[in-house]
C-alpha cells in the first residue's frame, strides 16, 4: 500500500521565559493510505499538536515531513495551504461550526475555497446531506442542533472535499456514549467503504481499538 | 455616582483601542468644528459692529441691465435726501490717495495697497461706528483741507508727537492738510478699511464734471465714482425708496438723453443692500461670501456627524460584549434608568476628556490657522460662542451617541438579543454609508474646487504676466524717453512701456459711447497706452493695425468683446465711434485680454494709443535678469524721484494676490476635507478591528476549511466595499448637483467631467482598502490553531 505521510525526527518547540518547551520530540511516523490510526496519551502530551502539524495548520521546527510524496518542510505557505485544502479534512471536539451559517451553508463553506461553481456545490451538499441523513436539518443553525448532530455536520463538512486524510481531534469528547458509538460506526464505514485514511485522537480505549493501530504519546514523544 | 464614574473610567480603559479611537475622533472633530465656526463667525461678523447697522444701506446701481455694482454718482444721495423724507442721512465715500506726506523735513511714502485713503462726507463718523480718539464726531473736519488718520498711521507719520492740528504737505497740488482727528484703527472685520480720510468738500472743490461741464460734484449724475450709504429711519421700505431714486435719476438725466444715441437713456436700477449684507452677498443679491460660509458650515456639520457616527458605531458594535455585563447587572436588580445613566456617564467622561484635549489643540494650532486663513481670530474658552459649540456638541453626542446605545443596552436581554442584533447591524451599516457619503462628497468637492482654482490661475489672460516689473512713473513720467533709452542699455531688459493701467487692471469706464447703429448705452472700459505696450505685454492684434504716431489721436482700437457687443462683426475697421465729444476711427482689433478679476467676464474695451506720458511703467526682463533689471530701474528712480522710496511689483505676484482669498479658502478646504476623511477612516478602522476581533474564530475555522489569506481579506473588505458602492450612488448625484450650482458663480469655470467621479471613487476605495486591509491582513495571517482556541 502507498504511504500517505511520513515524518522523520519531527520536532516542535516553543520558547518562553523559562526556556525551551518541547511540544513534539523526534516523531518518526509512517502511515499508509487507508489506515485508521488512533492517537492516545495523557492530557498535555501533544496529541492535538501532532494532529495540527500533520494537518499543516501549525508549523514544526526540525525534522522532515512528507505528505503524499511532497516534502512539506520545504514548501511555501501557499503551497502548503493548497496541499492541505485538497487533501485533508478536520474534525474537532468542539465541532467549530460557524454560528451565523445554516447547516447547509456550513457544509458548503469549504467548497467556496475550491473554486467550485454554485450548481456543483449545491449538488455536492445535497448529496452529503442525504448520505448523513440530515436533509431535514439543512436550514437550521448550529445552535438549534444537538451535540451529536453538530458533530455529524462537522464530519460532513470535512468530507465534502473528498479528503485523502481525515484528522479528528477527540471527535466524541463532547458526546454521550450512544452518540459517540454512532460517530465511530461512521468512521469505520468511511475507512472501509471509501478508503479514507483516518487519524483520530481519543481518550477512550474502546474507540481507540476501532483503529488498525494505536500511537501512544507521552511528553511529545511516541512511546508505543 | 462615584462608583459609576469609577466603572465608566475602568470601561474606557478596558476597551483601550476603541476609547482612543473615539477620543481622538471627538477631539479632532470638536477642535475642527470650533475652528471652522470661528472662521464662519468672523466672516459673519463683518460690519456688524456698527451701532446703526439696522438702518444703514449701501446703494447698488445697475445701468443697461448689466448687473449691480456698488458705485453711484455724487448727486444721487444729495437729491435723494432732499426729496425722500425717510432718508435720514447719507455718506458718500470715494477712493482718494496721496503718494507721500511730508511732515517738517520727514517724507513718508504711502503704500496705498496697505494704507488706503478716502474722501468722505462729514456724516461719516456719525453714521458708522468708527470711534475717534481725538476729534469731534459731529464735526470731524474743520475745513476742506482737514485730514484724519488712523491711530497706527498717525504713529508712523508723527511718531510720539501729538498729531492734532499739525500740518502735512502732500503731493496733491502741494496743498497742506491739517490733522483734525485720530480714529481707532478700523476693525479687521470691517469692509471699509481706511487709514486716512479727507473731507468730501475737498474733492468737491477740485471737481470737474466730464459728463455735463459745469456741474458740481453734488449735481453730477454722470460719474459713478462713489460708494453711497444711506441711513434710513427705522421701518422704512427699501423697495419704495429704490423706486423713488430711480425716478429722480430718470428725471434729472432726461435732458441729456440724446448723448446716449438714438436709443436714449439706458435703463437704470437701484438696489439697497443692508450694510451687514455687503460682505456676504454680491451687489446683485447672489451669495458671494455667504456661499463660502455655507460651505464651511456644512463641512463643520459633516465633521461632527462623522465623529458622532464613529462613536455610535463603536459603541453599538461592542454591545454584544457589553450586553452580557448589563444583563448581569439587571439580574442583580439595577433598573434600566440606572443602566442608562451609567452608559451616559461613560459618554460624558469621554466627552469631557475630548473637550479638554480639543481646547488644548485649538490653542496650539491657532497661530497656524490664523496664518493660513489670513485672519486674526481669537479663541477664548469662556466666550459665548465657544460655550454654544461645546454645548451643542455635547447635546448632539449625548443624544445621538449616548442615549441610543444606552437605551439599546438597557432593553437588550438574551431572548430578544439575536433579533435586535440584526436590526442594529443594519443601523450601523446605514451610518457607515452616511459617513462614506460625507467623505465622498468632500473628496469630489475638493477635487472640483482645486481644478477650478488651477483653471483660473493657469487661464490664458491674453497677455504674458511672467517676468514683468511694474512701477509708478512719478518724476520719470516726464522724462520717459530718457528713462527708456537708459533702461534699454541693460541687456536683461527686453521691453519698456507705459500705460494708465495699474497692474494690468483698470477701473476706468464710460457709458457715453455712440456709434453707427448703437441702440443701448453700453459700458466700455477705457485704456490708454503707449505704442510699445502691446509688444511688451505680448498682446496681439487680430485685425487691422496700430495707428501711426502722427495721427494717433484720431484712432482707437477695440477688443474682440467690444466688436461683438457693438455688433460690428461685418466690418469693424474704419468704423467711427464717438465719446468725450470726440470722434475716433477704429484702426485695429485687439485680442481679448483680462483687465479685471477673473470672476468677471471680459468687458468691451476701447484702447487708445499715444506718445503721451502715462503713470505706470511696465518692464519686461529676461528670465534670469530680474535682479540686474531692478538695479537699473532703481538707478533711474534715484535720479528722477530722489524723494520717494523705491517701490515696484512683479505682475505675476500681483495677480496671485488677487486670488489670495480664494487660495486661502482652498487651503482651508483641503485641510478640513482631509480631517473629515481621516476621522471617518479612523472610525472605519475601529469598526473593522472590531469585526476582525469578533470573527477571529470564524476566520480560523475558514482557514482550516481551506480559505487563503486572500479569501479572508476579501471576506472582510467586501462588506465595506459594498457600503462604499451604495454611498457612491448617493454621493455622486448630490455632489454633482451642489458643485454645479456653486460653479455658476464663476464667469470662467471648468465642467465637471465623469473622470472626476472615477477618481474620487478610486480614492475612496483605496482609502477604504488601506484602512480595512491592515486589520484584515492581520486577521487573515493569524495562526488558525490559536484563533480557533479563542472563545
Ligand atoms: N503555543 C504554545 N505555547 C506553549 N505551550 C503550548 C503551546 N501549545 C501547546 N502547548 C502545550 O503543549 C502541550 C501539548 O498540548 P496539546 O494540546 O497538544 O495536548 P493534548 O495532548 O492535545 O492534551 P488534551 O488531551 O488535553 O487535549 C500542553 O502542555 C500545552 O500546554
Ligand atoms: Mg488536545
Amino acid at each position: 500500500m502507498n504511504t500517505i505521510l511520513k515524518t522523520k525526527h519531527l520536532t516542535k518547540w516553543v520558547d518562553n521565559s523559562s526556556g525551551r518547551v518541547f511540544l513534539l520530540r523526534d516523531i518518526n511516523l509512517e502511515i499508509k493510505q487507508g489506515e485508521f490510526i488512533s492517537v492516545m496519551g495523557p492530557s498535555g502530551s501533544g496529541k492535538s499538536t501532532l494532529l495540527n502539524v500533520l494537518g499543516m495548520l501549525d508549523t514544526f521546527n526540525e525534522g522532515e515531513y512528507e505528505f503524499i510524496g511532497q516534502p512539506v518542510h520545504t514548501l511555501k505557505e501557499r503551497q502548503r495551504s493548497e496541499l492541505h485544502k485538497h487533501n485533508i479534512g478536520f474534525i474537532f471536539q468542539a465541532y467549530h461550526l460557524i454560528d451565523e451559517l445554516t447547516v447547509a451553508e456550513n457544509i458548503e463553506a469549504p467548497l467556496l475555497y475550491h473554486g467550485m461553481k454554485q450548481k456543483e456545490r449545491q449538488a455536492a451538499v445535497a448529496d452529503i446531506l442525504d448520505r448523513f441523513n440530515i436533509v431535514g436539518k439543512k436550514d437550521l443553525f448550529p445552535a438549534q442542533l444537538s451535540g451529536g448532530q453538530q458533530q455529524l455536520v462537522g464530519i460532513a463538512r470535512a468530507l465534502i472535499v473528498k479528503p485523502k486524510l481525515l484528522l479528528a481531534d477527540e471527535p466524541t469528547g463532547n458526546l454521550n456514549s450512544k452518540q459517540g458509538e454512532e460517530i465511530m460506526e461512521l468512521f469505520n464505514k468511511l475507512n472501509e467503504e471509501d478508503g479514507v485514511t483516518i487519524i483520530q485522537v481519543t481518550h477512550s480505549e474502546k474507540n481507540a481499538n476501532r483503529g488498525d493501530r494505536i500511537i501512544e504519546l507521552l511528553d511529545g514523544r511516541i512511546v508505543k | 455616582m462615584f462608583y459609576n464614574l469609577k466603572i465608566a473610567i475602568r470601561n474606557l480603559r478596558r476597551n483601550g483601542l476603541y476609547s482612543v479611537i473615539n477620543i481622538i475622533g471627538l477631539t479632532v472633530s470638536l477642535a475642527t468644528c470650533i475652528l471652522i465656526t470661528l472662521w464662519v463667525y468672523d466672516e459673519w461678523s463683518y460690519d456688524r459692529f456698527h451701532a446703526n447697522k439696522e438702518n444703514i444701506y449701501l446703494v447698488n446701481t445697475s445701468v443697461s441691465n448689466e448687473g449691480f455694482f456698488d458705485h453711484t454718482p455724487g448727486a444721487l444721495s444729495v437729491y435723494g435726501k432732499e426729496e425722500i423724507p425717510v432718508i435720514k442721512d447719507y455718506c458718500r465715500i470715494s477712493w482718494f490717495s496721496f503718494n507721500y506726506l511730508r511732515y517738517n523735513d520727514r517724507q513718508v511714502l504711502i503704500d496705498n495697497s496697505i494704507n488706503r485713503g478716502a474722501a468722505v462726507d462729514s456724516s461719516f463718523f456719525r453714521m458708522f461706528t468708527f470711534p475717534l480718539i481725538e476729534g469731534d464726531i459731529q464735526k470731524p473736519f474743520a475745513g476742506d483741507n482737514s485730514i484724519i488718520f488712523s491711530e497706527s498711521m498717525a504713529k508712523s507719520v508723527f511718531g510720539d508727537e501729538n498729531p492734532m492740528g499739525r500740518a502735512v504737505r502732500t503731493n496733491w497740488s502741494d496743498e497742506y492738510f491739517y490733522v483734525t482727528g485720530i480714529m481707532e484703527d478700523m476693525p479687521k472685520n470691517s469692509t471699509l478699511q481706511y487709514d486716512y480720510i479727507v473731507p468730501m468738500n475737498f474733492m468737491k472743490r477740485h471737481w470737474v464734471s466730464y459728463f455735463v461741464p459745469g456741474k458740481t460734484l453734488d449735481e453730477d449724475f454722470g460719474e459713478f465714482r462713489f460708494s453711497t450709504y444711506l441711513e434710513l429711519y427705522p421701518g422704512s421700505h427699501t423697495d419704495e425708496i429704490e423706486e423713488q431714486i430711480v425716478n429722480i435719476v430718470g428725471r434729472e438725466m432726461a435732458p441729456y438723453a440724446s448723448m446716449f444715441g438714438p436709443a436714449g437713456l439706458p435703463p437704470f436700477n437701484i438696489s439697497l443692500q443692508q450694510i451687514t449684507d455687503q460682505h456676504l452677498y454680491n451687489p446683485d443679491g447672489t451669495p458671494g461670501g455667504m456661499a463660502k460660509i455655507r460651505l464651511f458650515a456644512v463641512i463643520a456639520g459633516l465633521i461632527l456627524v462623522i465623529a458622532c457616527i464613529n462613536y455610535v458605531n463603536l459603541v453599538t458594535a461592542r454591545i454584544g460584549k457589553r450586553s452580557k455585563e448589563m444583563g448581569i447587572r439587571k439580574f442583580l436588580g439595577a433598573n434600566w434608568i440606572k443602566i442608562v445613566r451609567q452608559a451616559m456617564q461613560e459618554t460624558c467622561v469621554m466627552l469631557f476628556i475630548s473637550i479638554v484635549l480639543a481646547t488644548v489643540l485649538i490653542y496650539v494650532v491657532m497661530p497656524v490657522y490664523n496664518q493660513i486663513s489670513g485672519k486674526n481670530m481669537e479663541f477664548s474658552l469662556f466666550s459665548f460662542h465657544a460655550a454654544i459649540i461645546y454645548g451643542v456638541t455635547l447635546f448632539c453626542v449625548l443624544v445621538l451617541a449616548g442615549l441610543y446605545p444606552s437605551l439599546f443596552l438597557a432593553s437588550s436581554n438574551s431572548s430578544k438579543h439575536t433579533k435586535n442584533k440584526g436590526m442594529h447591524v443594519v443601523f450601523r451599516k446605514a451610518l457607515v454609508v452616511v459617513q462614506f457619503v460625507c467623505s465622498i462628497v468632500l473628496i469630489v468637492s475638493t477635487l472640483v474646487i482645486t481644478l477650478q482654482m488651477n483653471f483660473i490661475r493657469k487661464k490664458d489672460l491674453g497677455y504674458d504676466k511672467e517676468n514683468v516689473i511694474c512701477f509708478p512713473a512719478w518724476g520719470m513720467g516726464n522724462n520717459k524717453e530718457a528713462v527708456r533709452n537708459e533702461l534699454q542699455k541693460n541687456p536683461d531688459i527686453t521691453g519698456v512701456a507705459t500705460a494708465d493701467f495699474e497692474n494690468m487692471i483698470t477701473h476706468n469706464f464710460t457709458y457715453g459711447v455712440t456709434w453707427q447703429g448703437s441702440d443701448i448705452a453700453t459700458r466700455f472700459s477705457m485704456g490708454w497706452f503707449d505704442f510699445d505696450f502691446f509688444d511688451v505685454m505680448n498682446i496681439r492684434l487680430t485685425d487691422g493695425a496700430f495707428p501711426l504716431e502722427a495721427s494717433a489721436d484720431k484712432y482707437c482700437l477695440l477688443n474682440e468683446t467690444a466688436v461683438r457687443e457693438m455688433q460690428l462683426q461685418e466690418d469693424p475697421l474704419n468704423q467711427i465711434i464717438n465719446f468725450n465729444n470726440q470722434s475716433y476711427t477704429v484702426s485695429g482689433i485687439v485680442r481679448d485680454f483680462h483687465f479685471e478679476s477673473l470672476s468677471q467676464p471680459i468687458l468691451p474695451m476701447i484702447l487708445i494709443c499715444s506718445k503721451a506720458n502715462y503713470n505706470n511703467f511696465y518692464i519686461r526682463t529676461t528670465t534670469q535678469g530680474t535682479k540686474s533689471a531692478l538695479a537699473s530701474i532703481e538707478t533711474m528712480w534715484k535720479k528722477y524721484c530722489p524723494n520717494l522710496i523705491f517701490s515696484y511689483s512683479f505682475l505675476d505676484e500681483n495677480f496671485e494676490r488677487l486670488y489670495e482669498a480664494d487660495i486661502q479658502m482652498g487651503k482651508l478646504l483641503y485641510i478640513f476635507a482631509f480631517i473629515a476623511i481621516m476621522i471617518s477612516c479612523l472610525g472605519l478602522f475601529g469598526l473593522v478591528t472590531f469585526t476582525a476581533e469578533t470573527k477571529t474564530k470564524e476566520i480560523g475555522i475558514r482557514k482550516v476549511l481551506g480559505a487563503s489569506v486572500g479569501n479572508i481579506i476579501n471576506m472582510l473588505s467586501k462588506e465595506f466595499l459594498i457600503l462604499v458602492g451604495i454611498a457612491m450612488l448617493i454621493a455622486f448625484p448630490l455632489a454633482y448637483y451642489w458643485l454645479n450650482n456653486m460653479l455658476q458663480d464663476y464667469a470662467y469655470r471648468i465642467s465637471i467631467g465623469w473622470w472626476i467621479f472615477v477618481l474620487a471613487g478610486l480614492i475612496t476605495i483605496v482609502l477604504t482598502l488601506l484602512t480595512v486591509g491592515f486589520q484584515a491582513l492581520k486577521a487573515a495571517t493569524a495562526n488558525p490553531v490559536k484563533s480557533i482556541k479563542t472563545e
